[in-house]
Protein backbone atom coordinates (compact mmCIF):
# COMPACT_ATOMS: atom_id res chain seq x y z
CA UNK A 1 0.00 0.00 0.00
CA UNK A 2 1.17 3.54 -0.72
CA UNK A 3 2.33 5.98 1.91
CA UNK A 4 -0.32 8.64 1.50
CA UNK A 5 1.32 10.80 4.14
CA UNK A 6 4.07 11.51 1.64
CA UNK A 7 1.47 12.71 -0.85
CA UNK A 8 -0.05 15.07 1.70
CA UNK A 9 3.23 16.59 2.83
CA UNK A 10 5.99 15.56 0.43
CA UNK A 11 8.45 18.30 1.31
CA UNK A 12 7.44 19.02 4.86
CA UNK A 13 9.59 18.01 7.76
CA UNK A 14 7.49 15.78 9.98
CA UNK A 15 6.39 18.03 12.80
CA UNK A 16 4.85 16.19 15.77
CA UNK A 17 2.19 18.88 16.01
CA UNK A 18 1.09 18.12 12.45
CA UNK A 19 1.15 14.34 12.71
CA UNK A 20 -2.54 13.95 13.41
CA UNK A 21 -3.54 16.48 10.74
CA UNK A 22 -1.34 14.85 8.11
CA UNK A 23 -2.65 11.44 9.19
CA UNK A 24 -6.24 12.54 8.73
CA UNK A 25 -5.62 14.06 5.31
CA UNK A 26 -3.70 10.94 4.27
CA UNK A 27 -6.74 8.85 5.27
CA UNK A 28 -8.86 11.00 2.99
CA UNK A 29 -6.52 10.35 0.07
CA UNK A 30 -6.42 6.64 0.85
CA UNK A 31 -10.24 6.45 0.78
CA UNK A 32 -10.22 8.32 -2.51
CA UNK A 33 -7.63 5.95 -3.93
CA UNK A 34 -9.53 2.84 -2.82
CA UNK A 35 -12.75 4.14 -4.33
CA UNK A 36 -11.05 4.88 -7.64
CA UNK A 37 -9.57 1.40 -7.69
CA UNK A 38 -12.93 -0.15 -6.86
CA UNK A 39 -14.38 1.87 -9.75
CA UNK A 40 -11.92 0.23 -12.13
CA UNK A 41 -9.28 2.95 -12.43
CA UNK A 42 -5.75 1.77 -13.11
CA UNK A 43 -3.06 2.11 -10.45
CA UNK A 44 -1.38 4.98 -12.31
CA UNK A 45 -4.63 6.88 -12.89
CA UNK A 46 -5.73 6.45 -9.28
CA UNK A 47 -2.41 7.66 -7.94
CA UNK A 48 -2.37 10.61 -10.36
CA UNK A 49 -5.87 11.70 -9.30
CA UNK A 50 -5.06 11.31 -5.61
CA UNK A 51 -1.75 13.16 -6.00
CA UNK A 52 -3.58 16.03 -7.71
CA UNK A 53 -6.09 16.17 -4.84
CA UNK A 54 -3.29 16.15 -2.28
CA UNK A 55 -1.26 18.81 -4.04
CA UNK A 56 -0.62 22.11 -2.27
CA UNK A 57 -2.06 21.07 1.07
CA UNK A 58 0.72 22.90 2.93
CA UNK A 59 -1.38 26.04 3.63
CA UNK A 60 -4.30 23.85 4.76
CA UNK A 61 -2.04 21.94 7.15
CA UNK A 62 -0.66 25.17 8.58
CA UNK A 63 -4.18 26.60 8.94
CA UNK A 64 -5.48 23.48 10.69
CA UNK A 65 -2.49 23.46 13.02
CA UNK A 66 -2.94 27.14 13.83
CA UNK A 67 -6.64 26.63 14.59
CA UNK A 68 -5.89 23.40 16.47
CA UNK A 69 -3.48 25.26 18.72
CA UNK A 70 -6.14 27.80 19.57
CA UNK A 71 -5.21 30.46 17.01
CA UNK A 72 -4.60 34.08 17.90
CA UNK A 73 -6.39 33.92 21.24
CA UNK A 74 -3.98 31.27 22.55
CA UNK A 75 -1.00 33.26 21.31
CA UNK A 76 -2.20 36.37 23.10
CA UNK A 77 -2.92 34.44 26.30
CA UNK A 78 -0.03 31.97 26.41
CA UNK A 79 2.72 33.93 24.65
CA UNK A 80 2.18 37.67 24.68
CA UNK A 81 0.77 37.97 28.21
CA UNK A 82 3.49 36.02 30.08
CA UNK A 83 6.14 37.49 27.79
CA UNK A 84 5.12 41.07 28.53
CA UNK A 85 4.73 40.53 32.28
CA UNK A 86 8.20 39.01 32.53
CA UNK A 87 9.61 41.68 30.17
CA UNK A 88 8.56 44.23 32.76
CA UNK A 89 10.45 42.32 35.47
CA UNK A 90 13.43 41.98 33.15
CA UNK A 91 13.47 45.76 32.69
CA UNK A 92 13.28 46.30 36.46
CA UNK A 93 16.14 43.82 37.08
CA UNK A 94 18.22 45.40 34.34
CA UNK A 95 17.79 48.87 35.83
CA UNK A 96 18.53 47.57 39.33
CA UNK A 97 21.69 45.81 38.21
CA UNK A 98 22.76 48.90 36.28
CA UNK A 99 22.24 51.03 39.39
CA UNK A 100 24.21 48.65 41.60
CA UNK A 101 27.11 48.20 39.18
CA UNK A 102 27.35 51.54 37.47
CA UNK A 103 29.83 50.25 34.89
CA UNK A 104 29.69 46.93 33.06
CA UNK A 105 31.53 44.29 35.04
CA UNK A 106 31.70 40.55 34.81
CA UNK A 107 29.55 40.30 37.96
CA UNK A 108 26.89 42.47 36.42
CA UNK A 109 26.76 40.43 33.23
CA UNK A 110 26.80 37.15 35.15
CA UNK A 111 23.94 38.38 37.32
CA UNK A 112 21.98 39.38 34.24
CA UNK A 113 22.49 35.92 32.75
CA UNK A 114 21.23 34.27 35.94
CA UNK A 115 18.25 36.62 36.11
CA UNK A 116 17.50 35.83 32.45
CA UNK A 117 17.57 32.09 33.09
CA UNK A 118 15.18 32.56 36.02
CA UNK A 119 12.85 34.81 34.04
CA UNK A 120 12.90 32.41 31.07
CA UNK A 121 11.89 29.63 33.45
CA UNK A 122 9.10 31.76 34.91
CA UNK A 123 7.80 32.90 31.49
CA UNK A 124 7.72 29.34 30.23
CA UNK A 125 6.00 28.00 33.35
CA UNK A 126 3.51 30.88 33.33
CA UNK A 127 2.78 30.17 29.67
CA UNK A 128 2.16 26.50 30.43
CA UNK A 129 -0.36 27.41 33.11
CA UNK A 130 -2.16 29.54 30.54
CA UNK A 131 -2.43 26.66 28.10
CA UNK A 132 0.82 27.15 26.18
CA UNK A 133 2.45 24.28 24.37
CA UNK A 134 6.18 23.83 23.92
CA UNK A 135 6.54 26.36 21.11
CA UNK A 136 4.32 28.90 22.91
CA UNK A 137 6.52 28.57 25.98
CA UNK A 138 9.73 29.19 24.06
CA UNK A 139 8.22 32.23 22.38
CA UNK A 140 6.93 33.57 25.70
CA UNK A 141 10.50 33.45 27.00
CA UNK A 142 11.88 35.06 23.86
CA UNK A 143 9.38 37.94 24.13
CA UNK A 144 10.93 38.90 27.48
CA UNK A 145 13.90 40.36 25.61
CA UNK A 146 11.82 41.83 22.78
CA UNK A 147 11.61 45.41 24.09
CA UNK A 148 15.34 45.62 24.54
CA UNK A 149 15.94 44.02 21.15
CA UNK A 150 13.63 46.51 19.44
CA UNK A 151 15.31 49.42 21.22
CA UNK A 152 18.77 48.21 20.21
CA UNK A 153 17.65 47.64 16.61
CA UNK A 154 16.30 51.20 16.45
CA UNK A 155 19.65 52.43 17.73
CA UNK A 156 21.67 50.34 15.30
CA UNK A 157 19.60 50.66 12.15
CA UNK A 158 18.08 54.11 12.55
CA UNK A 159 20.02 56.30 14.96
CA UNK A 160 23.51 55.16 14.02
CA UNK A 161 23.12 55.67 10.25
CA UNK A 162 21.70 59.14 10.95
CA UNK A 163 24.67 59.93 13.17
CA UNK A 164 27.02 58.62 10.49
CA UNK A 165 25.46 60.93 7.93
CA UNK A 166 25.95 63.88 10.27
CA UNK A 167 29.41 62.96 11.45
CA UNK A 168 31.71 60.58 9.60
CA UNK A 169 34.08 60.44 12.60
CA UNK A 170 31.34 58.68 14.48
CA UNK A 171 32.25 55.66 12.37
CA UNK A 172 35.39 55.04 14.42
CA UNK A 173 34.74 52.04 16.60
CA UNK A 174 30.97 52.18 16.21
CA UNK A 175 30.65 48.68 14.77
CA UNK A 176 32.69 47.14 17.56
CA UNK A 177 30.47 48.90 20.09
CA UNK A 178 27.32 47.66 18.40
CA UNK A 179 28.66 44.16 18.14
CA UNK A 180 29.37 44.24 21.86
CA UNK A 181 25.89 45.60 22.62
CA UNK A 182 24.16 43.00 20.48
CA UNK A 183 26.22 40.22 22.00
CA UNK A 184 25.83 41.18 25.65
CA UNK A 185 22.47 42.91 25.70
CA UNK A 186 20.50 40.73 23.30
CA UNK A 187 22.14 37.45 22.32
CA UNK A 188 23.41 36.44 25.79
CA UNK A 189 20.15 37.19 27.66
CA UNK A 190 18.13 35.61 24.81
CA UNK A 191 20.16 32.41 25.05
CA UNK A 192 19.82 32.47 28.85
CA UNK A 193 16.04 32.97 28.56
CA UNK A 194 15.73 30.04 26.19
CA UNK A 195 17.83 27.89 28.53
CA UNK A 196 15.50 28.87 31.39
CA UNK A 197 12.52 27.99 29.22
CA UNK A 198 13.99 24.61 28.29
CA UNK A 199 14.62 23.85 31.96
CA UNK A 200 10.96 24.61 32.61
CA UNK A 201 9.85 22.43 29.68
CA UNK A 202 12.01 19.64 31.07
CA UNK A 203 10.73 20.12 34.60
CA UNK A 204 7.08 20.51 33.61
CA UNK A 205 6.65 18.67 30.32
CA UNK A 206 3.84 19.76 28.03
CA UNK A 207 0.78 17.62 27.59
CA UNK A 208 0.70 15.40 24.49
CA UNK A 209 -0.57 17.37 21.53
CA UNK A 210 -3.91 16.25 20.19
CA UNK A 211 -6.20 18.21 17.99
CA UNK A 212 -8.87 20.05 19.93
CA UNK A 213 -12.08 18.08 20.00
CA UNK A 214 -10.38 14.69 19.74
CA UNK A 215 -11.61 12.29 22.37
CA UNK A 216 -10.05 9.03 23.44
CA UNK B 1 -18.65 39.79 -3.05
CA UNK B 2 -15.93 37.28 -2.29
CA UNK B 3 -16.35 38.03 1.43
CA UNK B 4 -20.09 37.39 1.25
CA UNK B 5 -19.41 34.36 -0.86
CA UNK B 6 -17.04 32.85 1.70
CA UNK B 7 -19.44 33.65 4.56
CA UNK B 8 -22.32 31.98 2.72
CA UNK B 9 -20.15 28.94 1.96
CA UNK B 10 -18.98 28.74 5.56
CA UNK B 11 -22.52 29.01 6.90
CA UNK B 12 -23.91 26.51 4.44
CA UNK B 13 -21.15 24.00 5.17
CA UNK B 14 -22.01 24.13 8.86
CA UNK B 15 -25.69 23.37 8.40
CA UNK B 16 -24.93 20.63 5.88
CA UNK B 17 -22.31 18.91 8.04
CA UNK B 18 -24.42 19.13 11.19
CA UNK B 19 -27.40 17.65 9.37
CA UNK B 20 -25.35 14.78 7.95
CA UNK B 21 -23.74 13.98 11.28
CA UNK B 22 -27.11 14.05 13.03
CA UNK B 23 -27.87 10.83 11.13
CA UNK B 24 -24.65 8.96 11.96
CA UNK B 25 -20.96 9.35 12.71
CA UNK B 26 -18.72 9.73 9.66
CA UNK B 27 -15.11 10.35 8.75
CA UNK B 28 -14.03 13.29 6.60
CA UNK B 29 -14.03 11.53 3.27
CA UNK B 30 -17.47 10.05 3.92
CA UNK B 31 -18.85 13.49 4.76
CA UNK B 32 -17.50 14.97 1.53
CA UNK B 33 -18.81 12.04 -0.49
CA UNK B 34 -22.26 12.22 1.07
CA UNK B 35 -22.52 15.94 0.37
CA UNK B 36 -21.58 15.38 -3.25
CA UNK B 37 -23.99 12.47 -3.71
CA UNK B 38 -26.97 14.03 -1.95
CA UNK B 39 -26.57 17.27 -3.94
CA UNK B 40 -26.20 15.39 -7.23
CA UNK B 41 -22.68 16.70 -7.62
CA UNK B 42 -23.66 20.37 -7.27
CA UNK B 43 -21.94 20.78 -3.91
CA UNK B 44 -18.38 19.57 -3.78
CA UNK B 45 -16.03 20.14 -0.87
CA UNK B 46 -12.34 20.04 -1.60
CA UNK B 47 -10.04 18.91 1.19
CA UNK B 48 -8.86 22.50 1.64
CA UNK B 49 -12.39 23.62 2.54
CA UNK B 50 -13.86 20.51 4.16
CA UNK B 51 -11.28 19.99 6.90
CA UNK B 52 -11.03 23.63 7.98
CA UNK B 53 -14.84 23.60 8.27
CA UNK B 54 -14.77 20.43 10.38
CA UNK B 55 -11.96 21.75 12.58
CA UNK B 56 -13.74 25.08 13.03
CA UNK B 57 -16.80 23.21 14.24
CA UNK B 58 -14.60 21.20 16.60
CA UNK B 59 -13.28 24.48 18.01
CA UNK B 60 -16.83 25.69 18.52
CA UNK B 61 -17.59 22.52 20.42
CA UNK B 62 -20.29 21.43 17.97
CA UNK B 63 -18.43 18.25 17.01
CA UNK B 64 -16.04 15.84 18.60
CA UNK B 65 -13.64 13.54 16.82
CA UNK B 66 -12.15 10.17 17.65
CA UNK B 67 -9.98 7.62 15.87
CA UNK B 68 -11.62 4.29 15.12
CA UNK B 69 -11.34 1.41 12.71
CA UNK B 70 -13.51 1.66 9.60
CA UNK B 71 -15.51 -1.33 8.25
CA UNK B 72 -12.61 -1.79 5.78
CA UNK B 73 -10.25 -2.23 8.73
CA UNK B 74 -8.51 1.14 8.39
CA UNK B 75 -7.89 3.73 11.07
CA UNK B 76 -10.08 6.75 10.45
CA UNK B 77 -10.85 9.92 12.32
CA UNK B 78 -14.61 9.98 12.87
CA UNK B 79 -16.74 12.97 13.71
CA UNK B 80 -19.91 13.03 15.77
CA UNK B 81 -22.21 15.70 17.06
CA UNK B 82 -21.98 16.98 20.60
CA UNK B 83 -25.09 18.06 22.51
CA UNK B 84 -24.17 21.63 21.71
CA UNK B 85 -23.88 20.78 18.02
CA UNK B 86 -27.26 19.06 18.02
CA UNK B 87 -28.80 22.19 19.53
CA UNK B 88 -27.45 24.30 16.63
CA UNK B 89 -29.22 22.40 13.87
CA UNK B 90 -32.71 23.82 14.24
CA UNK B 91 -31.77 27.53 14.50
CA UNK B 92 -29.30 27.17 11.63
CA UNK B 93 -31.89 25.50 9.44
CA UNK B 94 -34.43 28.18 10.34
CA UNK B 95 -32.08 31.03 9.45
CA UNK B 96 -31.13 29.34 6.17
CA UNK B 97 -34.79 28.83 5.33
CA UNK B 98 -35.42 32.53 5.95
CA UNK B 99 -32.38 33.48 3.88
CA UNK B 100 -33.34 31.29 0.94
CA UNK B 101 -36.97 32.45 1.12
CA UNK B 102 -35.86 36.06 1.01
CA UNK B 103 -33.47 35.35 -1.85
CA UNK B 104 -36.24 33.62 -3.72
CA UNK B 105 -38.63 36.54 -3.25
CA UNK B 106 -36.07 39.11 -4.36
CA UNK B 107 -34.28 37.24 -7.15
CA UNK B 108 -37.33 35.20 -8.27
CA UNK B 109 -35.35 32.03 -8.32
CA UNK B 110 -38.45 29.95 -8.95
CA UNK B 111 -38.88 31.63 -12.34
CA UNK B 112 -35.25 31.09 -13.29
Amino acid sequence: MHDFRKLVAPNRKQDPREREIVGELACHLEEMYMELRRGGASEETAIAVVAAAGKDLGPTIRRLRWEGEGGLRTWLRAVVLPGLVLAFFYGVCNIALGAYWEYPTLWREASLVLVSVALGFCASSFSKELGGRRMHRLWASAIVISFQAVAECVMIFLVTPLELVRNAHYLNGVFAVHLWIVLWDIVTPAVALVIGSLISVRAFPPRAMTLKGTVA
Amino acid sequence: MSRLDSKVKQGSSEVIILTLLSQREMHGYEIGKQIEELSDGVLRFEMASLYPALHRMLQKGWLEAYWDTSPAGRKRRYYRLTKNGRRQIRPLRRSWKQFLGALNRVARLQNA
